[in-house]
C-alpha cells in the first residue's frame, strides 16, 4: 500500500495539495492518471481510435461487461448502446431459449432495450394470463396419480405423442382431437396471485376448475412448469414465433 | 481472393514480358502456368501473402522492445503457412501484449487500425476488451483516464434501466 504522506515527486502539479487528504488507493490511481497525462495523447480509446475500433473493442466484450461500459462515460455510452454490438448479445441471449419475450420484438426498439427487457423477463416467476394463452403446453400425469390415468397417459405408455392442452381468453382450456384422457367436460382456469404489504408476492398458483391447485416455477431456458401432486403442465419451446410471446409489457 | 493476370502470347514472336505489383512485396512466387491450347499464362498469386508486413515496421509512440516483439510476430507469421507456426507466433505476441501497460496497447490498436493489419488488430482490441472486462466502472475510468461527465441522477436512471447488468 502506498504511504499516504509521500507527496515528493516534484513535478510542481495542482493535484499535489490534494495528495495529503487520500488513502493509500487514490494516490496510487492519481499517479497512473499523471502517467497517462504525461503521454502526448489521451489513453481513452474511444478518443484515440474512434467509433468503429472501439465498437470491435465492445464486440468482444461479454453482456454484463458491455452494459457496464455505457455507465463509463457518456461518448462511451452513445457507442456501447449501439444496435452494432447488441444485436448480436440478443441472437446470443434467445439461443435455445424455449420462448422469446414479446415486449423484446416490439418494433423500433434498441438492441440494448430488447436485450435488457429480455433478462428481467426471464427472471419473471409470475405467470400471466398471455403466458398460458400464448403457448401450447405439455400435460402428462405423475406417478402418484391413479392407475386409470396412467394407463391412458403415452406419456406412461411409452406410445403415441404426448398430451397437449390449450388455454383460451375466453376462460375456457382445451385437447386435442383423440386426446384419451379430456372428458370434453367443461374445463376452466384461474390465475391467483396475492400480494404481501411490501410488494412481495404470498401467494401463487393456477387452478384447473377444481383440481389441486398448481405450484409455478420457470425454467433456465425461460420455459414454464406448473404442477401438483397429480399432473404436471410444461410450455411447449416456441421461440420461433413472430413477434414472440406472453405478455407486452414488463411485469414482476 | 485471389488475382488472375492473364497473358497472351504470341505463337510466332517471342516477347519477354516483365511483371509489375504494385508496391505490395509478396513472399509468394507465383507460378506462371501455361495453357498450351491458347497459348495464354495465368499466373494466380494469393492476396493474403502480398498483405504480410515481412518488412520491420516502425511503430510510433512505442519502445524498441515492444516495436521488436510485434515485428517478430509479422515475421514469424507471415514466413510460414503452417497452422502450427502461426498460432506460436500468435501466442507469444499475446503473452508478450499481456505484460504491457494498457497505454501501449491503445497506441499498438491505433498502429494496427492505420496500416490496417487484421491480425494484429484483432490480438490487440481482444487485450483491450480483456481489461475491460469484469472490471467496475470506476476501475475502467481509472485505468483510461476517463472524466465521468454524467450527473449523478443520469447514471443512477441508466443502472437502473440495466440493473440486471449492476446487481449482483
Amino acid at each position: 500500500m502506498v504511504n499516504q504522506n509521500i507527496v515528493e515527486d516534484g513535478s510542481g502539479d495542482e493535484d499535489d495539495d490534494s495528495y495529503a487528504k487520500l488513502s493509500g488507493t487514490k494516490v496510487w490511481v492519481l499517479r497512473e492518471k499523471k502517467r497517462a497525462k504525461n503521454l502526448d495523447f489521451s489513453v481513452d480509446p474511444l478518443v484515440v481510435f474512434g467509433w468503429d475500433i472501439m465498437l470491435l473493442i465492445l464486440d468482444h466484450l461479454d453482456a454484463r461487461s458491455l452494459a457496464l461500459s455505457l455507465v463509463v462515460s457518456r461518448t462511451w455510452h452513445g457507442v456501447a448502446s449501439s444496435d452494432a454490438v447488441w444485436s448480436k448479445k440478443c441472437e446470443e441471449l434467445w439461443a435455445g431459449k424455449a420462448h422469446v419475450p414479446r415486449m423484446s420484438q416490439i418494433k423500433g426498439l434498441s438492441k440494448l432495450a430488447a436485450y435488457s427487457l429480455s433478462v428481467m423477463d426471464g427472471k419473471r416467476s409470475r405467470i400471466l394470463k398471455e403466458d398460458l394463452w400464448d403457448h401450447s403446453w405439455e400435460f402428462h400425469f405423475k406417478k402418484s396419480a391413479p392407475g386409470y390415468w396412467l394407463n391412458l397417459d403415452p406419456y406412461w405408455r411409452g406410445m403415441g405423442p404426448l398430451m397437449r392442452r390449450y388455454f383460451h381468453s375466453d376462460g375456457s382450456q382445451t385437447a386435442d382431437p383423440g386426446d384419451k384422457v379430456w372428458g370434453g367436460q367443461e374445463c376452466c382456469y384461474t390465475i391467483v396471485t396475492s400480494f404481501l404489504a411490501d410488494g412481495t408476492i404470498r401467494e401463487h398458483y393456477v387452478r384447473i376448475s377444481r383440481w389441486p391447485q398448481m405450484s409455478i416455477s420457470r425454467k433456465q431456458d425461460w420455459g414454464w412448469k406448473m404442477s401438483n401432486h397429480l399432473y404436471s403442465y410444461s410450455s411447449i419451446p416456441d421461440a420461433d414465433k413472430k413477434g414472440g410471446t406472453g405478455p407486452c409489457f414488463l411485469a414482476y | 481472393m485471389s488475382q488472375t493476370v492473364v497473358l497472351e502470347q504470341n505463337a510466332v514472336e517471342t516477347q519477354s514480358i516483365t511483371l509489375k505489383f504494385d508496391g505490395c512485396s509478396s513472399d509468394a512466387n507465383p507460378s506462371p502456368i501455361v495453357n498450351p491450347e491458347n497459348q495464354s499464362i495465368t499466373i494466380k498469386f494469393d492476396d493474403q501473402a502480398s498483405n504480410h508486413h515481412t518488412i520491420p515496421v516502425s511503430i510510433p509512440n512505442v519502445d524498441s522492445e515492444t516495436e521488436a516483439a510485434v515485428n517478430e510476430f509479422l515475421r514469424k507469421h507471415g514466413s510460414s503457412d503452417e497452422e502450427s507456426v502461426r498460432t506460436d507466433a500468435m501466442n507469444d505476441l499475446w503473452s508478450f501484449i499481456e505484460r504491457q501497460e494498457i497505454g501501449t496497447v491503445v497506441v499498438l490498436v491505433k498502429f494496427a487500425s492505420d496500416v490496417k493489419n487484421f491480425e494484429l488488430l484483432e490480438i490487440f482490441c481482444q487485450r483491450v476488451a480483456d481489461v475491460i472486462a469484469k472490471k467496475t466502472v470506476e476501475e475502467v475510468r481509472e485505468i483510461f483516464n476517463i472524466a465521468n461527465d454524467f450527473t449523478p441522477e443520469e447514471e443512477q436512471a441508466i443502472r437502473d434501466e440495466h440493473r440486471w447488468a449492476f446487481e449482483d
